[in-house]
């Protein structure tokens, strides 16, 4: 009973220090967001200000602005990567067809290469097809970065579920594409909402990408964001991490709703 | 109608599984696939369900060649050793799988899926998690789904492997019940010899990618064209000798090849050796020349051999009987033998 009290104890401690270094950063962009100065070594701000929060929150209005270019593009990318790696891991899992394993190398290939060089290479191309500088050309080159992320996600789930349930799907009566639609997707519900967030965070956090290949026409949230941070201007960063933050926790909520909601439908549906 | 299979080839991974099998099910009839692990049993039936591609042979089904058929246009439906339960779907929507697949509206599937709850004897079971079911309800949901599916031909992969004997026993007579009830052509995969000889019409014995003996229980049971397949269905004691005009002659005893008029059996003379089971043998208490030379009790039984001079006879008999009739290790004794449970076969044969 003495040991059980000391473990949770230990244990309250460890996730107490965790929440802490998750929380204590959120609060110091929370009050640096409404500070224009904070010298050292105070310990209370000295002039507070709503500038940041205000600047924000008029560029968050425009209609067609950022929400649109950054949220929506990473959104679309997302669903984009997780309908692909879907697909993509069913034939590299289970199809033998020439060339399956240079693909299966190709897939982490962006792990390997760094983000500036795969930028370039992407680019060079994109000038060829005349993808650079649309919206489009900055959305399928978010989708070529983050679907790896979203393919070596879903092919671990899918290699742990297997074929059995297809294969029981299919001599019930179901066509392979009705058995994929299913049985496997739903099953993978979990993964794919990882998968998802995944994608959607690699593409709403991609700058050095979407400068290059959008050309500067193109304008997501992080490409007003970071030089606010490179440039030491801790105010404005400040308020735009966390406006960046809050965009991605709502993401994700959401997305966990729908699949709970996905899935309670599912298990419940009559028939 | 039914199922039949010609000269049926498999190969897995380059290695060829299945040497050329030929089954015929008949219409409604109840088929055992027995055989060790690694057989070639579950290859057969995935063949047949179309899962796993062929290298040569014919499958029909109901009189249609099947072998280019996807699986969902075969007719033919498995249950697997692992169930396969949808873990996504509660009970009623994994029954409800096949039936939505047939585009039925929701109140006849909602009226099927009760009547096949009933008759798996799970009613009130439809909103029930898969998570929240036991293993023998789990099989229960399992084959009420694969009957939902209307199937021409159902297979079964070992489906109470898994379970207790008294939940199996349970299994194996409502398996018998329904099949009895719809008369749905049904090939069972099991390596339970008792299961296969209870449940089957006939029995497929297999080994190694080849049937060795495809016969009734009975059949298969008494008449092994193979020691091989006689030993597959326990121990059986060799009696070698020389049948001359109806007459079997062995060190172990001189017997009448078929009880009754001699002038009515057909084996021919020549050598022979005499298969004979271990419960066809009885053992005589006073008068015997052989030496007792072991009782193993097993509880309903208990199993005595008996050294014979040039070899070991065993004999098995009910619980007890050596206790009650005084018969210990060491005594003379000697045995009887039911003329008519013996299978005489050529000595040339039986290798």
């Amino acid at each position: 009973m003495k040991k059980y009290k000391k473990d949770r104890y230990i244990s309250g401690v460890i996730t107490a220090i965790f929440a802490a270094a998750v929380i204590l950063p959120v609060l110091t962009l929370f009050v640096w967001s409404f500070t224009q100065r904070w010298a050292w070594p105070y310990i209370i701000p000295g002039n507070f200000s709503l500038n940041a929060v205000i600047d924000v929150f008029e560029k968050l209005k425009k209609p067609g602005g950022i929400l649109i270019s950054g949220v929506v593009l990473s959104l679309i990318t997302a669903l984009l990567s997780v309908i692909i790696a879907l697909m993509s891991a069913k034939a590299l899992l289970f199809y033998n067809f020439p060339g399956r394993n240079a693909l299966l190398f190709g897939s982490i290939l962006p792990f390997i290469v760094p983000a500036s060089v795969f930028s370039m290479g992407v680019q060079l191309l994109f000038i060829n097809l005349g993808l650079n500088n649309t919206l489009h050309g900055v959305m399928i080159a978010h989708l070529i970065y983050s679907l790896p992320y979203a393919l070596r996600l879903i092919m671990d789930a899918m290699s742990a579920i297997g074929e059995k349930y297809e294969e029981q799907a299919r001599v019930l009566g179901a066509c392979g594409i009705r058995a994929f639609v299913d049985i496997t997707v739903p099953m993978l519900l979990p993964v794919s909402l990882t998968a998802f967030c995944m994608a959607y965070i690699i593409s709403f956090s991609q700058y050095f990408l979407t400068l290059l290949i959008g050309g500067g026409r193109v304008i997501t949230f992080t490409i007003i964001m970071v030089p606010y941070l490179t440039s030491g201007n801790r105010n404005f960063a400040s308020a735009y991490s966390l406006v960046f933050l809050g965009i991605s926790v709502i993401i994700f909520m959401l997305s966990k709703k729908a699949a709970a909601i996905s899935n309670r439908q599912l298990k419940t549906q009559l028939y | 109608m039914g199922l039949v299979i010609k000269d049926l080839k498999v190969s897995l991974m380059k290695s060829e599984i299945l040497h050329g099998i030929s089954l015929d099910v008949k219409d409604g009839e109840l088929v055992s696939l027995l055989g060790a692990s690694g057989c070639g049993k579950s290859t057969l039936l995935k063949a047949i369900a179309g899962l796993t591609e062929t290298d040569g042979g014919i499958i029909e089904i109901d009189g249609s060649v099947v072998n280019e058929t996807a699986p969902e246009k075969r007719g033919s439906v498995i249950v697997f050793q692992d169930l396969r339960l949808f873990p996504h779907m509660d009970v009623g929507n994994n029954i409800a799988f096949p039936m939505r697949l047939r585009k039925m509206s929701v109140r006849d599937i909602e009226n099927k899926v009760k009547s096949l709850l009933h008759d798996v004897h799970l009613d009130g079971f439809e909103r029930r998690q898969i998570s929240e079911i036991s293993g023998g309800q789990m099989q229960r949901v399992a084959l009420a789904r694969a009957i939902a599916a209307q199937p021409k031909l159902l297979l079964l992969d070992e489906p109470f492997s898994g379970l207790d004997e008294e939940l199996r026993i349970e299994m194996e007579k409502l398996v018998a019940g329904l099949h009895k009830k719809m008369e749905i052509t049904t090939v069972l995969v099991t390596h339970d010899k008792r299961e296969a000889l209870y449940m089957s019409d006939r029995v497929a014995l297999m080994d190694c990618g080849n049937i060795l003996q495809y016969d009734t229980p009975h059949n298969i049971y008494y008449n092994p064209n193979s020691k091989k397949t006689a030993e597959y269905f326990g121990r059986v004691n060799y009696i070698k000798g020389n049948i001359k005009s109806g007459i079997f002659t062995s060190n172990s005893g001189i017997w009448k090849t078929k009880p009754g008029d001699i002038s009515d059996d057909t084996i021919e003379d020549g050598e022979y050796e005499a298969l004979v089971r271990p419960h066809n043998i009885g053992i005589i208490k006073d008068g015997g020349r052989y030496v007792v030379k072991s009782i193993s009790f097993m509880g309903e039984f208990e199993e005595i051999s008996i050294d014979t001079g040039d070899k070991t006879v065993f004999i098995i008999a009910t619980g007890g009987y050596c206790l009650s009739n005084s018969i210990s290790i060491g005594n003379y004794a000697g045995i009887s033998i039911e003329a008519g449970m013996v299978k005489f076969l050529k000595a040339d044969i039986l290798k």
